[in-house]
C-alpha cells in the first residue's frame, strides 16, 4: 500500500458513530446543576477552588500593570490606574525625609500602600476637582482650599476595609490630600503649621530636608 | 451551526442554562466520538467527556472569541485529557469530586447494560475502522493527534492547527511523517492484540 491508497482509505472509512444516552443525560444534569450557574464564577471563587500559584497571580498583576501602560488612557479606568502607578513611582523615588514629610503633610500613613490599593481597586475611578466636587458635594471639608485644584486629579476607590477613598494627586503626581469615608472627618486634613492651618496641600517650605517652595515636590533624587 | 451562530449561542449559553444545554446536546457527540475513536475505551471515554465538558464549564466565562472557535476549544481541552491518559496509563478525572456532588456518577456501571452491549455491537460492525484505530494507536501520540482529527473527525489543517496550537506547516509535517510511520506498520500486516481493557477487540479485517 502505498501513502495515497492510505490516505484514500481512510477518507472512506465507514467510521462508527456512537452515543452513550445515558452518561449523556447524566452528565447533561450534572452540569446545569453546578456552582456556574449558582454564582461560583467570579475570579476568587475560581482563583480559590482552582488554587492557582501564587506566582501566577502576580504573573497576571503584573500583565494588567504592563497592559496599562501599553494602553494608557484606552479607558477611564486603565487611565486611573495610570495616575495611580505614576504616582507610586514618583513616591517611591522620594528621598525617605520627603516619604515622612508626606506622611505627616497628608495624613497618610503609607502613601504606597494606598497607592497599591488604589491600582489595586476594581472600582478605581478617577476625576477631575471640578468633577469630583459636583459629583460628591458633600466630600470636601469645609472651608477654602489654598491650593491650586486646577490642575489635580482625584483617584476615588474602595479600600480593602471598605472605605471609600479619595486621592488627590498633584502635578507631580504626588498625593496631596485623601479622604476618608464621606460623611465623616476627613482623614487627610490640612497640616497645620505653627498654629495656623496652611491649607490641605503638603508644603516644603519649612526648612525640613530636601524640600522645596511653593507646595511644588522637590525635585525628584 | 456555522461560526456566527456558534458565536451568538456561546454569549447566551454563558449566562443561560436552557443554551447551554443545546450547545451541550450539539458538542457531545462530537466529543464523545472523537475521545472514543482515540482511546478505543468506552469507560475511559466517558471519564475524559464528562471532565472535557466540566472543564469547559468552569472556563466558559473566559472564553472569548479569539484565534480558536469554540468547537476547536473544546477539541483542545479532550484532547489535552486524551493524552493525560495516554501519558499516564490511567486516566483519572481532576474534577471527580465535584461531579460526584452533584450527584453524577462516572463509568459504564450506570449505563443500561443494553446499552452498552448496543454500543460494543455497533462497534464490532466497524472492522475496517477498528484496525485502523488499532494501528494507528501504536504511534507516537504526536501522530495520533493528527491523523485521528484529519480523518476521523475530518477537520481541516487550520482546524487542527487551532487544537493542537501548532502552525499548519507543523501540521502538515506530522502528517506526512504519520502517514509514512502507519503506511509502513500497515505493510507489516502485523496487527497487534488490544490490551484487555479495550472493547474494541478481536479485529478480524485489515486497514488494506
Amino acid at each position: 500500500m502505498n501513502k495515497d491508497e492510505l490516505i484514500k482509505k481512510l477518507e472512506n472509512l465507514d467510521l462508527p458513530e456512537v452515543e452513550l444516552q445515558s452518561h449523556q443525560r447524566r452528565l447533561k444534569m450534572a452540569l446545569l446543576n453546578s456552582g456556574y450557574w449558582k454564582g461560583e464564577r467570579t475570579t476568587m471563587s475560581l482563583l480559590k477552588k482552582q488554587i492557582v500559584p501564587v506566582g501566577g497571580i502576580i504573573a497576571i498583576a503584573a500583565i494588567i500593570v504592563v497592559f496599562s501602560f501599553v494602553f494608557k488612557g484606552a479607558t477611564p479606568q486603565a487611565n486611573a490606574q495610570q495616575i495611580a502607578q505614576k504616582s507610586y513611582q514618583a513616591v517611591s523615588a522620594l528621598t525617605p525625609e520627603q516619604k515622612e514629610a508626606l506622611k505627616q503633610t497628608v495624613h497618610i500613613g503609607d502613601p504606597l500602600s494606598v497607592l497599591q490599593e488604589a491600582v489595586n481597586a476594581e472600582d478605581l475611578e478617577v476625576f477631575t476637582y471640578d468633577e469630583f466636587v459636583s459629583q460628591y458635594p458633600d466630600a470636601m471639608p469645609p472651608g477654602p482650599h489654598p491650593i491650586d485644584m486646577s490642575d489635580v486629579k482625584v483617584l476615588r476607590f474602595t479600600n480593602p476595609s471598605g472605605v471609600t477613598i479619595a486621592l488627590f494627586i498633584d502635578q507631580d503626581n504626588l498625593p496631596v490630600l485623601m479622604i476618608g469615608s464621606y460623611g465623616q472627618p476627613p482623614v487627610g486634613s490640612p497640616r497645620p503649621s505653627g498654629g495656623e492651618e496652611k491649607g490641605l496641600n503638603y508644603r516644603f517650605d519649612d526648612g525640613e530636608p530636601g524640600l522645596s517652595e511653593g507646595g511644588k515636590a522637590p525635585p525628584k533624587e | 451551526m456555522d461560526l456566527n451562530e456558534e458565536k451568538e449561542l456561546i454569549k447566551l449559553a454563558k449566562k443561560e442554562p436552557e443554551v447551554l444545554a443545546k450547545v451541550y446536546g450539539h458538542y457531545y457527540p462530537k466529543i464523545f466520538g472523537y475521545v472514543l475513536k482515540r482511546t478505543a475505551n468506552l469507560e475511559i471515554a466517558q471519564d475524559i467527556t464528562s471532565e472535557t465538558f466540566f472543564k469547559a464549564l468552569k472556563k466558559l466565562w473566559q472564553f472569548r472569541w479569539r484565534n480558536i472557535s469554540f468547537s476547536s476549544w473544546l477539541y483542545k481541552i479532550a484532547t489535552n485529557e486524551i493524552n493525560k491518559y495516554f501519558r499516564r496509563g490511567k486516566y483519572k478525572s481532576a474534577s471527580i469530586d465535584e461531579l460526584q456532588e452533584l450527584g453524577f456518577e462516572p463509568g459504564s456501571l450506570h449505563n443500561p447494560e443494553t446499552e452498552i452491549i448496543e454500543v460494543e455491537e455497533k462497534l464490532k460492525q466497524h472492522q475496517d475502522f477498528i484496525v485502523c484505530q488499532q494501528k494507528i494507536g501504536q504511534l507516537d501520540i504526536k501522530y495520533q493527534e493528527v491523523i485521528t482529527l484529519r480523518f476521523f473527525e475530518r477537520k481541516q489543517i487550520k482546524e487542527i492547527s487551532e487544537i493542537l496550537g501548532k502552525t499548519d506547516g507543523t501540521i502538515k509535517s506530522l502528517l506526512h511523517r504519520g502517514l509514512e510511520k502507519l503506511r509502513a506498520s500497515m505493510n507489516e500486516e502485523k496487527t497487534q492484540p488490544f490490551g484487555e481493557s479495550r472493547i474494541i477487540n478481536n479485529a478480524s479485517a485489515h486497514c488494506k
